[in-house]
């Protein structure tokens, strides 16, 4: 089983969503449903599995229910019907006594707008979630400090969050997040209010993280870019309903609907495909071509593209380990950059 | 400067009051209108009821009503702001009054009740296991102690009267006069709402009480109160005459002026009326009739029971009832006035 | 997982027409049972119709007879129930008086300065404020020596009916917060509290407790609890959504959410509602004078009943020195938690 199941989940809204459930799982829309019952669709039939130690985006606009699903996983909001499963544990059947350890223990979240305790130090925001397990106060304020130095916050330990500035809050929201070292990270649109070039590096810093500490995370956001920079896989939603799953060049060159494809219609393609989805399979037909440069198979065809058109070679592109993968040759370039 | 700002706190004061006053007439072209002053007790309350109904619609006078304490009332009517008051417990206010009638300023206009009491009283319980019967049977420490003050519990607590009443004080130099000011505190109960409260708790959960009160009154009508009055030297006029000069001195000057003198009982009292002089010229036969006024203290008692009783609180309801049931106030009015009267009730 | 909202449907299914019909029933009832009682009723119904006079004024016979049953109610209450009155009073009595005692016996100057020195932490060190509070405590006993004991005697009331009030009034605010239920079931018994005249309950206040200070600390419960409940009611459910998602997601429970973040979070409206609280106290002990409460409020009752204008301006403005004192130390904290707790800005 994955690491995160979620099966089925319908949420609506309103005074008696029960008796709305057999409307929505009929097919009604989310309008219609409003019109006629004054209830609004959260969620509408969504599934997702997200397997252990990858970044799954779930990415959508205002109102789609993104934020409504990640809530789903530690259990903020209860669905009106379908299962959420974590580590093979139905969610919906934990005990509050279990569910608080549950909470606790596997996972912890990021905000929007930071969600930081302004009555609490740094320090002491960040070492919440070792307070909230009883850790004692030497040690978890030594674990709290790893982490601000992590980030690199130090100095900062005993200001108050209304001292800092929005990037460095959201540092210590990160901080606090990770000091408890749980296996899944859940960041509901945590950049979003950032500005671009703080926003930017924090995108950076957190794929860095990742690459060290390998964490199941499961982010949200309505920025594409985003997505595609950070995620393993998308999830697109639109309406409550979930509209494709997949990897970035998966979403990127075959959109499941209208939708999606006035989505991603102006990314720019070259920044996000990489040289592994652009390439053509090594065979015998490339034997004998000029090679003008061996690309890892994780480079951006962005950084390839001066070569192909400087050289008009071949590039051969190999995997971590060497091993030759396939050729680009400007004819894949242009087939892929054109919008279709 | 000072008699200035006296003018206009009683003018503050009375018209504070006079939030409770009553306009009872909307009757047209009233070629009198009549301000009457009445009190925070009962009695007051009742004369002036009955009165007001009278002119009102007897009369068909323009009737303002203000109440409030004695203070303020008497200085009121003093002033010429209020014309007339129905009812004047004449002895204890001699000194204030003594001279306004002298001088024209106020008129007297005979009895309206012909006996009142005023005395210190022991709830009858605690008198009979005690002994208690007179003043000088409280001197004892140990008597003092059944009626501890629980704010003050060295001594005992006398429930006495209201500042605003000049019994306060009266009361305050008699303490001293009998020798009981170490042992008791003249405990002012704030309102007169208050202290009748104060003696229908210890009645209803029999708790010792020692209190200051009065007749007539409709609170010693009630089954649940029994008190029992306590006896002090006989009334002497050159006796009270001394100790109220020592009260108007403390009243005006503050109670380090007090100088020994001499304290015997109250003088079982007929209650009075008074007027201002300028109101009696302007209408006599207003003032015939008001002294006229007069109603026997069992009948005033009566009236009371009733007003407690049968009336649940309406003043101006017993007040009908009195004119209904006895006849004796058609003397005190010609036939013309008193045929209106009969006509709405 | 079957949705919880199947009673949910039941309760909407009684539908309005049958509460309607509940109120029409006891308001009809009222009506025949007030018109029975009476003692000015016509001698027969039929009368009503003949004879319409009873259209001019509101007519006799249409008074409920609400007073009568109260007061044979009260008689009965105070049979049954008088000795917990007396035990109640008697506690409060004790701890009035003994708190009283400490403060009086102490000399002056001490007073003065634990005072100065309350106000100088509490505000968090601001020198102006401790020095205005200073002066006006000194001035309440330098414009009467008399005052200095009966500011005591009136502040001691004010701080025991304030300690009730955050006993009794902060629970209540949170359970407020928390569910909708109790809140709506509350707020119109708060309004009756604040409405009501005092008097209403002074007077009982004292066939239950005795005169003095103990029913007015009762009616300062009453008077002035309110607007403290309402404002802990108020500051635990304006603290940021986004904070508290924050403690659940942590596993916080209940109580961890509760002390850890919503009450510091609430701390500045709470303590706004102390300062109200104490406020309307002192506007009580003085109303209170007239059920012969001693203190600072009967010192202006006694001016003003014996027309003595210039002991009534001084004891007013007495009061209004220990307002001010007391007002600038409540106030002071709250402005302190406020700073630090302001809403979190960017650079």
């Amino acid at each position: 089983m994955s690491k995160i199941e979620i099966n089925n989940i319908y949420k609506i809204f309103g005074p008696t969503p029960g008796t709305v459930l057999e409307n929505v799982k009929a097919g009604a829309t989310k309008e219609e449903v409003l019109d006629q019952t004054g209830h609004t669709v959260g969620l509408d039939n969504v599934s997702i599995s997200i397997e252990e130690g990858e970044t799954f985006v779930c990415m959508g606009l205002s109102g789609s229910g993104k934020s409504t699903l990640i809530r789903h996983i530690n259990r903020l909001i209860d669905p009106t019907d379908g299962e959420v499963f974590v580590n093979g544990q139905n969610v919906l059947d934990l005990s509050p006594e279990e569910l608080l350890e549950f909470r606790k223990k596997n996972m912890s979240m990021v905000f929007q707008r930071f969600g930081l305790f302004p009555h609490k130090t740094v320090i002491e925001n960040v070492a919440y979630g070792l307070e909230i397990q009883q850790v004692e106060l030497e040690q978890r304020n030594k674990t709290a400090m790893d982490q601000i130095d992590a980030v690199g916050l130090s100095g900062f330990e005993d200001q108050y969050p209304s001292q800092l500035s929005g990037g460095m809050q959201q540092r210590v929201g990160l901080a606090r997040a990770l000091a408890t070292n749980p296996e899944i990270l859940l960041m509901d649109e945590a950049f979003s209010a950032l500005d671009p070039l703080i926003r930017s590096d924090m995108q950076g810093q957190l794929i860095e993280l990742q690459s060290q500490l390998k964490k199941t995370i499961v982010f949200i956001t309505h920025d594409l870019d985003e997505s595609l920079k950070l995620g393993d896989h998308i999830g697109i939603l639109n309406g409550g309903r979930l509209v494709q799953v997949g990897t970035p060049e998966e979403i990127l060159l075959n959109p499941a609907d209208d939708y999606v494809s006035s989505f991603v219609g102006d990314v720019n393609r070259a920044r996000v495909l990489k040289a592994r989805a652009v390439m053509t399979k090594k065979d015998d037909t490339h034997n004998g071509m000029e090679i003008a440069h061996r690309a890892n198979e994780n480079d951006t065809l962005e950084e390839l593209l001066p070569i192909i058109l400087g050289t008009r070679s071949l590039i051969e592109v190999v995997d971590n380990s060497g091993n030759p993968l396939g050729y680009i040759s400007d004819h894949e370039a242009s087939r892929l950059l054109s919008k279709s | 400067m000072i008699k200035k700002l006296q003018t206009s706190l009683i003018a503050l004061v009375v018209s504070v009051f006079g939030f409770f006053s009553v306009p009872l007439s909307t009757a047209s072209a009233a070629d009198c209108s009549v301000h009457i002053g009445d009190f925070d007790w009962d009695s007051a309350n009742i004369h002036t009821a009955i009165g007001a109904y009278i002119l009102e619609n007897g009369y068909g006078c323009d009737v303002q009503v203000t109440k409030g304490s004695t203070n303020p009332i008497l200085a009121a009517l003093i002033d010429n702001q209020i014309d007339i008051i129905f009812e004047h417990w004449t002895d204890n206010n001699v000194q204030l009054i003594d001279p306004e009638l002298e001088s024209g300023n106020l008129v007297f206009l005979g009895v309206n009740t012909p006996a009142s009491e005023q005395a210190f009283f022991v709830d009858r319980a605690t008198s009979e296991k005690h002994n208690i019967t007179s003043v000088e049977d409280l001197a004892k420490p140990e008597i003092a102690m059944l009626f501890k003050d629980p704010e003050n519990p060295e001594k005992g607590r006398l429930t006495s009267c209201i500042s605003g009443w000049t019994c306060y004080t009266i009361n305050l130099v008699k303490l001293k006069e009998y020798g009981l000011d170490d042992l008791y505190t003249n405990f002012d109960p704030g309102s007169g709402g208050a202290l009748d409260a104060a003696i229908m708790a210890a009645s209803t959960k029999n708790q010792p009480i020692v209190t200051y009160y009065w007749t007539p009154t409709s609170l010693m009508g009630k089954p649940e109160v029994d008190l029992v009055r306590l006896t002090e030297p006989a009334y002497d006029e050159s006796c009270w005459s001394d100790m109220m000069t020592v009260v108007e001195d403390i009243k005006a000057n503050g109670p380090e002026v007090y100088k020994p003198s001499c304290a015997c009982e109250y003088k079982d009292m007929a209650l009075t009326k008074l007027a201002t002089g300028k109101f009696a010229k302007e209408q006599p036969a207003i003032i015939d009739f008001a002294n006229a006024y007069t109603i026997p203290t069992a009948v005033v008692n009566n009236m009371l029971a009733y007003y407690v009783d049968e009336s649940g609180g309406d003043m101006e309801a017993t007040a009908m009832h009195y004119l209904e049931t006895d006849s004796s106030w058609e003397s005190w009015v010609p036939a013309d006035v008193a045929a209106k009267v009969k006509k709405s009730l | 997982m079957a949705p919880l909202t199947d009673t949910k449907i039941f309760m909407k299914k009684i539908p309005q027409s049958v509460y309607y019909a509940i109120f029409t029933g006891l308001f009809g009832w009222l009506l025949v049972v007030s018109f029975n009682s009476s003692k000015r009723k016509p001698d027969s119904v039929g009368e009503l119709f003949t004879d319409l006079s009873w259209l001019n004024n509101w007519p006799k016979w249409l008074d409920t007879p609400l007073m009568k049953w109260i007061n044979d109610g009260w008689k009965v209450f105070i049979a049954e129930y008088g000795l917990i009155f007396d035990a109640i009073g008697y506690g409060l009595l004790r701890g009035y008086t003994e708190l009283k005692q400490i403060i009086v016996q102490a000399p002056w100057p001490v007073v003065i300065i634990a005072v100065i020195a309350i106000t100088y932490f509490s505000s968090g060190r601001k020198v102006g404020t401790t020095v205005f509070v200073g002066i006006c405590t000194f001035f309440i006993g330098f414009l009467n020596p008399r005052f200095w004991d009966k500011a005591i005697e009136t502040t001691t009331m004010v701080v025991l009916g304030i300690a009730i009030c955050v006993i009794i009034g902060i629970p209540i605010g949170i359970a407020m917060a928390r569910n909708e239920k109790v809140r709506n079931a509350i707020l119109p018994i708060l309004d009756l509290m604040q409405v009501i005249p005092a008097f209403c309950y002074l007077i009982p206040g004292i066939i239950l407790f005795g005169l003095g200070a103990i029913p007015a600390i009762i009616s300062i419960f009453i008077y002035a609890c309110p607007p403290l409940i309402r404002l802990t009611d108020l500051g635990i459910r304006l603290v940021d959504k986004e904070v508290i998602e924050a403690a659940e997601s942590f596993g916080a429970s209940r109580r961890q959410k509760l002390w850890g973040v919503q009450m510091p979070l609430a701390l500045p409206n709470i303590m706004q509602g102390i300062n109200q609280c104490t406020m309307m106290a002192l506007a009580m002990v003085v109303i209170a004078s007239m059920i012969g409460t001693r203190g600072l409020g009967d010192e202006v009752l006694l001016g003003l009943q014996q027309l003595n204008v210039g002991a009534a301006i001084e004891a007013g403005l007495a009061i209004v020195l220990l307002a001010i004192v007391l007002d600038r130390m409540t106030q002071a904290y709250g402005e302190k938690i406020q700073e630090r707790n302001q809403p979190v800005k960017k650079k």
